[in-house]
C-alpha cells in the first residue's frame, strides 16, 4: 500500500527529532565524560615550610703581626720585611754574633688554632755545623725553647720538629683582641764542633722555618 | 532515498559514537564505580562527606631534636611553618619535626619535595636536608617522589599522620676560603606536595 | 636526590647504632679535615769567615791538681772556662791546642788572660810546639817564632793557681790568643 506523503514527512519529523535528541543526549555525556575526566586528575594539595637561619661569620686566619718586630739588640738586621705569611730578614755576623728579633703570630679567626710543627731548613751539613738557629715560643700561658746547637731550650736537629708536648695553643679573636704567639728567634754563628768545619771564605747562608699551625 | 541513506549513516555514525562513548565510560567507570562505591557504603554510621584534608597538624608544635640549636616557630598554620635558628659556629645544626596528617577521606602520598634558599656559595657551609616519614635519607635537592608510603585517610576519628624533619648544619668546608667572611641570613625553604592516591 | 625508602622495622638495637655512626663518622670528619696555616721565617746570615784558627775543644785534656774545670767555652782563638779552687796551692791546669784548617801560616802575636786577679793567683801559658817551649806569666806580646803553619797545630798547657787567700774560689778566666 502506497503511504501518503504526509504520513511519510511525520515519519521523517519524527525520526529527525528522535535523532536530534540522540544527539543532544550524546553531547550531554560527552560533555559529562570529560567533565569526569578532569575532575579525576587527583586532588593535591602543597604544604609549605619556611626558614630563616641567621649564621654568625666563620674565619679562618694565622698571620705574623709587623707591628710586633722587634730588634733583640745583639746584631740586628740589616733588613726585614713582612707580609701575612712570610718574613725575611738579613743579617751579617761575624764568629760568635747573634741576630735576634721578636715577631708575634696572631689569630683573628673564630678557631682556635696550635703551633703543631715546625722545619728549620736552607743551610747545607757543612753550614749546620756553624751555623745555629734558637726559638724562644710564648703564648701567655706556657712556653717553650728550643736549639739546633743545644745552648738554649731542647737540642733539636734541622728538619721537622714536632711540638708534641703543650702544642701551644693560639686562641681565637676574642671581643676586639687576637690571640698572639710570642717567637724570638736567633741565628748563631757558632764555633763548629769539629774545627774542621768551620768556613774559611765568607759564606751566605739562607735559613728558612716554616711554622705549621693547625686547627684545634 | 537519499535522506533516509543520510538518516541511516546518521544514525550509524551515532551508533558509533555512542559504542565509542559507552567504551570510554566503561573505562573510566572503573575509577568513577570507586567513587560510587565510597558512596554506597551502606549502614555505616559515620560517613564523612567525601573530603580532601591534608595540612600540617599545627595543635602540634615543633619538637626540637636533641643537639639542635634553638628553633623557633614563628607562624604555624595547617598549611604554612615559618622558623628560625641561629647558627654562631661550623659544627651547629638546626633541626625539627613536625606531623603532616590526612584528616580526609582520601588516602594521600607524598609525590614531590621542593627544597630552594640557599645559593650556590651558601651551600659550601650550609647542607638542608628534609627527612620524611622517619627515613634514614632525606631529601637534599628538590626531587619527584614516585614510591611514598601512603598517608593514610582517617580512620574512625584517627587520622594518618607522617613525621616531617628539617636540618639545616653549618659545615666546615674543606677550604676556609669557602667560609662565610661575614654574617649572613639565609631562608631555607621546602615545599611539599601530596597528591590523593 | 633522595630515595624513600619502604617503612621498615628497624630493631631499637639498629635503630641506635645507626644515628651513632653517623655522628662518628661526622665527628671524625669534621676532626680530619682540620684547616692548616704556615707561617715562615726565612733569612739570609752573611758569615764573615774568620782567621781559620780555632781551639779545638777535641783536644782538651784536663791535667788540674786539686782545681776543678768546668763550662768551657771556645770561640775561635778565645776561650772561658770556670774554674773552682778549693784552697791555695790547687791548680787549674789543662791543655788546648789551636788549629791551623786553612793553608796560610799564622804567627801568634798576642796572649792575654782576663778575670784572674793577680792578688789571689798566678797563671802560666805554656806553648808546645815541634820547635819552641815558650812560657808566659801574663799577658803581652810574645817572641818570635811562634808559627801556626798551614794545616798545623799548636798545644799549650794553661794553668791557674791558687797564690794567696783563704777559703774556696770561684773564677772565669778567659783566654785570647792573637794571631797575625
Amino acid at each position: 500500500m502506497k503511504k501518503s506523503a504526509s504520513s511519510n514527512k511525520r515519519k521523517r519529523r519524527s525520526i529527525q527529532k528522535r535523532l536530534g535528541a540522540q544527539w543532544v543526549a550524546l553531547l550531554g555525556l560527552v560533555v559529562a565524560t570529560l567533565g569526569m575526566a578532569v575532575g579525576f586528575a587527583a586532588f593535591t594539595k602543597t604544604l609549605n615550610i619556611s626558614g630563616t637561619a641567621s649564621v654568625e661569620k666563620a674565619v679562618w686566619s694565622v698571620r705574623w703581626d709587623p707591628d710586633s718586630f722587634y730588634e733583640e739588640g745583639y746584631v740586628d738586621t740589616t733588613a726585614h720585611s713582612i707580609s701575612d705569611s712570610s718574613m725575611t730578614f738579613q743579617c751579617t755576623l761575624s764568629l760568635g754574633d747573634v741576630c735576634g728579633f721578636d715577631l708575634d703570630a696572631i689569630n683573628e679567626g673564630t678557631f682556635d688554632a696550635k703551633l703543631t710543627s715546625f722545619t728549620i731548613s736552607g743551610p747545607t751539613t757543612a753550614q749546620q755545623q756553624y751555623i745555629a738557629v734558637r726559638m724562644f715560643s710564648y703564648n701567655g700561658s706556657s712556653n717553650l725553647s728550643w736549639s739546633t746547637d743545644g745552648t738554649y731550650g731542647t737540642k733539636i736537629n734541622y728538619g721537622t720538629t714536632n711540638v708534641s708536648s703543650s702544642n701551644l695553643r693560639v686562641s681565637k679573636m676574642s671581643g676586639s683582641t687576637a690571640g698572639r704567639l710570642w717567637f724570638e728567634i736567633d741565628a748563631a754563628f757558632i764555633q763548629a764542633e769539629n774545627v774542621n768545619n768551620m768556613p774559611t771564605t765568607n759564606q751566605n747562608i739562607s735559613i728558612t722555618i716554616s711554622f705549621k699551625f693547625d686547627q684545634v | 532515498m537519499k535522506k533516509q541513506k543520510d538518516l541511516k549513516k546518521q544514525k550509524r555514525l551515532q551508533g558509533a559514537t555512542i559504542g565509542a562513548l559507552a567504551l570510554a565510560i566503561v573505562f573510566m567507570a572503573i575509577g568513577f564505580a570507586a567513587y560510587t562505591q565510597t558512596l554506597n557504603i551502606n549502614g555505616t554510621a559515620n560517613v564523612d562527606l567525601a573530603s580532601w584534608n591534608v595540612h600540617f597538624d599545627s595543635t602540634k608544635d615543633p619538637v626540637t631534636s636533641s643537639g639542635s640549636q634553638t628553633v623557633t616557630k614563628t607562624s604555624y598554620t595547617g598549611t604554612t611553618l615559618a622558623f628560625s635558628c641561629s647558627l654562631t659556629a661550623p659544627g651547629q645544626f638546626c633541626e625539627f619535626t613536625i606531623d603532616v596528617v590526612n584528616e580526609g577521606t582520601f588516602d594521600a602520598k607524598l609525590t614531590k619535595v621542593t627544597l630552594s634558599g640557599i645559593s650556590t656559595a651558601q651551600a659550601k657551609y650550609l647542607t638542608y636536608k628534609l627527612y620524611y616519614n622517619g627515613a634514614t635519607t632525606p631529601y637534599t635537592a628538590t626531587t619527584t617522589v614516585s614510591n611514598a608510603t601512603t598517608l593514610a585517610k582517617k580512620s574512625g576519628t584517627t587520622p594518618g599522620r607522617h613525621t616531617v624533619k628539617v636540618r639545616v648544619d653549618y659545615i666546615q668546608p674543606s677550604s676556609a676560603s669557602d667560609l662565610p667572611s661575614s654574617a649572613v641570613t639565609v631562608s631555607p625553604k621546602a615545599v611539599l606536595d601530596f597528591t590523593q592516591q | 636526590m633522595g630515595k624513600l625508602k619502604k617503612n621498615k622495622k628497624d630493631s631499637p638495637v639498629k635503630a641506635f647504632i645507626l644515628p651513632a655512626f653517623v655522628f662518628a663518622v661526622l665527628f671524625m670528619a669534621v676532626g680530619f679535615a682540620a684547616y692548616t696555616k704556615t707561617l715562615s721565617v726565612t733569612g739570609t746570615t752573611t758569615t764573615t769567615a774568620p782567621k781559620p784558627l780555632y781551639f779545638d775543644s777535641s783536644s782538651f785534656d784536663d791535667e788540674s791538681n786539686g782545681g776543678t774545670i768546668s763550662n768551657m767555652s771556645y770561640t775561635g782563638t778565645e776561650l772561658y772556662f770556670k774554674c773552682v779552687l778549693p784552697s791555695v796551692g790547687k791548680t787549674c791546669s789543662f791543655y788546648i791546642e789551636v788549629a791551623n784548617i786553612d793553608s796560610t801560616d799564622y804567627q801568634l802575636s798576642t796572649l792575654t788572660m782576663n778575670n784572674v786577679s793577680s792578688t789571689y793567683y798566678d797563671f802560666s801559658v805554656t806553648l808546645y810546639d815541634e820547635a819552641d817551649d815558650v812560657v808566659f806569666t801574663s799577658s803581652g806580646a810574645t817572641g818570635s817564632g811562634c808559627w801556626l803553619y798551614g794545616y798545623g797545630y799548636d798545644g799549650y798547657l794553661v794553668t791557674v793557681r791558687y797564690k794567696s787567700g783563704s777559703g774556696s774560689k770561684t773564677l772565669y778566666p778567659k783566654l785570647t790568643l792573637g794571631y797575625s
